[in-house]
């Protein structure tokens, strides 16, 4: 490894805030950020090239009469035009608002609602677009009151005459963004990051997670709406000075080889990615490509923002072992938004560590204890610890911490954690209290290590993206013939990520296939997802609390036994559901972590059947 | 690529191997939201198609495609 010299430039939770670190690296004419772009060609930006385009943008967004402290909606699906806009309203100390851009295939209906949603609960005047995706925006000036102006990045561009502003004064408590953690949702929160937090966690992730040295350079085509993707490859390099290669998210799903290639290519030594990336990258590079690869370079191979799979992550290490890729390069951590980004991290030297743990008493118990040799194995992989400053706690129901290898859940303290959601005063006080932020994430300290194993809170993560449960059931119970009220959605564990399952209550004498692609339908048009399982029961079988309410966690985990299933299956006795339940009895949380290839292959046929 | 015929049956191929099913029986007239594959998995599929025919298909154009035939229009304006 390197040494960190940075030219003599200190970075640490004190400062310079990120446009100013920028502003210090004027000099440097020869390293810098480069872009691939959508249509492949590339565009370099020395870090001389990004000060001067992050000031005359400053200026231009200052000519158009916002202010520091105004919101401004970023849908800017170029990631070059994403970084040096989102600089240049960082300079001027404009909040940035970053939104996700139309997915393909979506239904635009259902994009248009969820951006006004964004939009509106973030206050933002002016919305920054690009030339392409403006026209499909327009109708959000009527739906949205607070909603101004909506302007394309190419008035940013030219370059302006006289001197160029210097970065406003910016203070700790002053906002840098707001992060939206989920867009399908129906009351969007925006998570406010200020200077202040941002700094401790960047400090957190350069200096102690990563060791960043002066031979490091980041590869990166994590989507820049995303916390990962936006602080993880873009203010932190930025802010430290480390050269790094963009490519677009939608370039790397539909080319997976492009990622570890570019990395070859760039001499990268850091990146970072979702479990479902590894497995999709693992699946579709052969192993001739492998072969042609250098990957000896690098150092952190980050793996977060999805719970992680030990088969997934240790595949995609025997996978790429040939190209030179060192096990200890893998670096899962667990982090969330509203802790600015990262909690923890693994220590830089270390392998993936996985922990096997006795599924029948951590079902029954709560305790993670150690696996016997015949018994069935649960296998969780190591988060690491927290950054110096920081402290993490796992409280049971009682709120007193519980004991090594208990599981309860996760509360975050320190610095990095923000100050809560932008007006959402109820949902704020929910999370952040006194002890901390409550994550709503359950999880056990093994040996001072934090292992994540599930989710308190019903939130679905598929691909990477928040979804809420009601969300996804909303749609399902408009339809007739589903009773209201009675639909559960959550996600299971799959081969490779995770899979969408809805669970309903219907009426007598309903279709039942009918039913089942309607319901499919509805919620692939809202949100552009696919069910794997849509699982019609008669009434009253959804498991339900003495005063009506739905038990998510109980019917995922009766779902998963196969008990409500079975019943829909005797119920309405056709043979694809019991195709369906042979699949899911197989993917229970216990055969989990016995998954192979060959398991994987047999469900998807399944599926077809 | 001349026909939708060929276009099917490159997307079956794709299908195969990507969501590990052929979708035996689309036609042209087969809209693609239709399938049951997720955005990912139709992203990569994609993906697949260029790389067989050596096109680059922009996403701006994609978002526009509705059925199998739309694609194939846009391929062979590729």
């Amino acid at each position: 490894m390197g040494e960190r010299k940075n030219f003599g430039l200190v970075r640490d939770a004190k400062g310079p805030t990120v446009p100013h670190a920028v502003a210090e690296y004027e000099f440097r004419e020869d390293e810098g950020f480069k872009f691939v772009r959508m249509d492949d060609t590339e565009a370099f930006y020395s870090f001389k090239d990004l000060v001067r385009e992050m000031k005359n943008r400053a200026k231009h967004l200052t000519n158009m009469g916002l202010k520091k402290g105004d919101h401004v909606a970023f849908i800017i699906p170029e990631p070059e035009d994403f970084v040096l806009t989102f600089l240049g309203a960082m300079a001027a100390g404009i909040v940035p608002v970053p939104m996700y851009p139309p997915l393909s295939f979506g239904k635009l209906d259902a994009y248009i609602d969820a951006s006004a949603r964004i939009i509106e609960a973030s206050k933002s005047r002016v919305l920054l677009t690009d030339n392409r995706v403006q026209n499909i925006l327009w109708s959000l000036i009527d739906k949205v009151d607070c909603l101004k102006r909506i302007e394309t990045v190419d008035s940013l561009k030219k370059p302006l005459d006289g001197p160029l502003p210097e970065v406003v004064d910016l203070a700790h408590d002053d906002l840098a963004f707001l992060q939206f953690t989920s867009g399908s949702t129906s009351h969007p929160k925006g998570v406010v990051v200020t200077h202040g937090s941002l700094l401790a966690n960047l400090d957190g992730i350069m200096n102690v997670g990563l060791k960043i040295d002066d031979d490091d350079r980041a590869v990166s085509w994590l989507p820049l709406y995303h916390d990962m993707g936006l602080i993880g490859f873009m203010l932190a390099p930025a802010w430290y000075g480390v050269p790094t290669t963009y490519l677009p998210p939608t370039t790397f799903v539909k080319h997976p080889t492009r990622w570890m290639e570019t990395i070859s290519n760039e001499k990268g030594t850091i990146s970072f990615a979702p479990n479902f990336a590894y497995a999709l990258a693992t699946r579709r590079t052969k192993p001739e490509k492998v072969a042609a690869l250098d990957l000896r370079q690098l150092k952190a191979l980050g793996c977060g923002a999805e719970p992680n799979h030990p088969d997934t992550l240790n595949a995609f290490v025997e996978h790429f072992a040939p190209a030179g890729l060192r096990p200890e390069a893998l670096l899962p951590c667990y982090g969330m938004a509203e802790a600015t980004l990262a909690i923890t991290f693994i220590d830089l030297a270390e392998p993936l560590k996985v922990d096997r743990v006795d599924a029948d008493q951590y079902q029954a118990t709560k305790v993670a204890s150690a696996a016997t040799d015949d018994g069935n194995v649960l296998e969780f992989v190591s988060c690491g610890r927290p950054f110096p400053g920081h402290e993490v706690l796992v409280l049971g129901e009682d709120g007193q911490p519980v004991a090594e290898r208990h599981v309860g859940e996760i509360v975050f303290r320190g610095p990095s954690v923000t100050p809560g959601y932008y007006e959402v005063p109820d949902k704020t006080a929910e999370s952040f209290r006194a002890e901390g932020l409550f994550t709503g994430d359950l999880g056990y300290f093994a040996d001072g290590e934090l292992y994540v194993t599930g989710r308190k809170k019903d939130v679905i993560i598929l691909n990477g993206r928040n979804y809420d449960p009601q969300s996804i059931e909303w749609l399902a119970q408009e339809i007739d013939g589903i009773r209201k009220g009675n639909v559960v959605a959550f996600s299971v564990p799959s081969a490779r990520t995770e899979e969408l399952v809805v669970v309903a209550e219907i009426r007598a004498g309903s279709d039942v296939d009918a039913l089942k692609k309607e319901v499919a339908r509805a919620i692939r048009d809202g949100l552009g997802l696919a069910p794997s399982d849509v699982a019609l029961v008669a009434a009253g079988q959804l498991p339900k609390t003495s005063s009506g309410k739905l038990q998510r966690a109980k019917t995922r985990e009766q779902y998963m036994s196969g008990e409500l299933g079975k019943e829909g299956e005797r119920t309405h006795g056709a043979q694809a559901d019991k195709v369906t339940l042979a699949k899911h009895v197989a993917k229970s949380a216990v055969s989990r972590v016995k998954h192979n290839v060959k398991s994987a292959v047999f469900s998807r046929l399944a599926r077809d059947e | 690529m001349k026909t939708d015929q060929d276009l099917i049956e490159l997307f079956q191929e794709a299908a195969a191997e990507i969501v590990g099913r052929t979708f035996e029986g689309i036609t042209p007239n087969t809209e693609i939201g239709e399938l049951g594959i997720d955005s990912v998995d139709l992203l990569e599929i994609f993906g697949f198609v260029e790389d067989e025919l050596h096109i680059k298909l922009a996403d701006a154009d994609l978002a526009e495609v509705t059925t199998l035939h739309d694609l194939g229009e846009l391929i062979r304006r590729s």
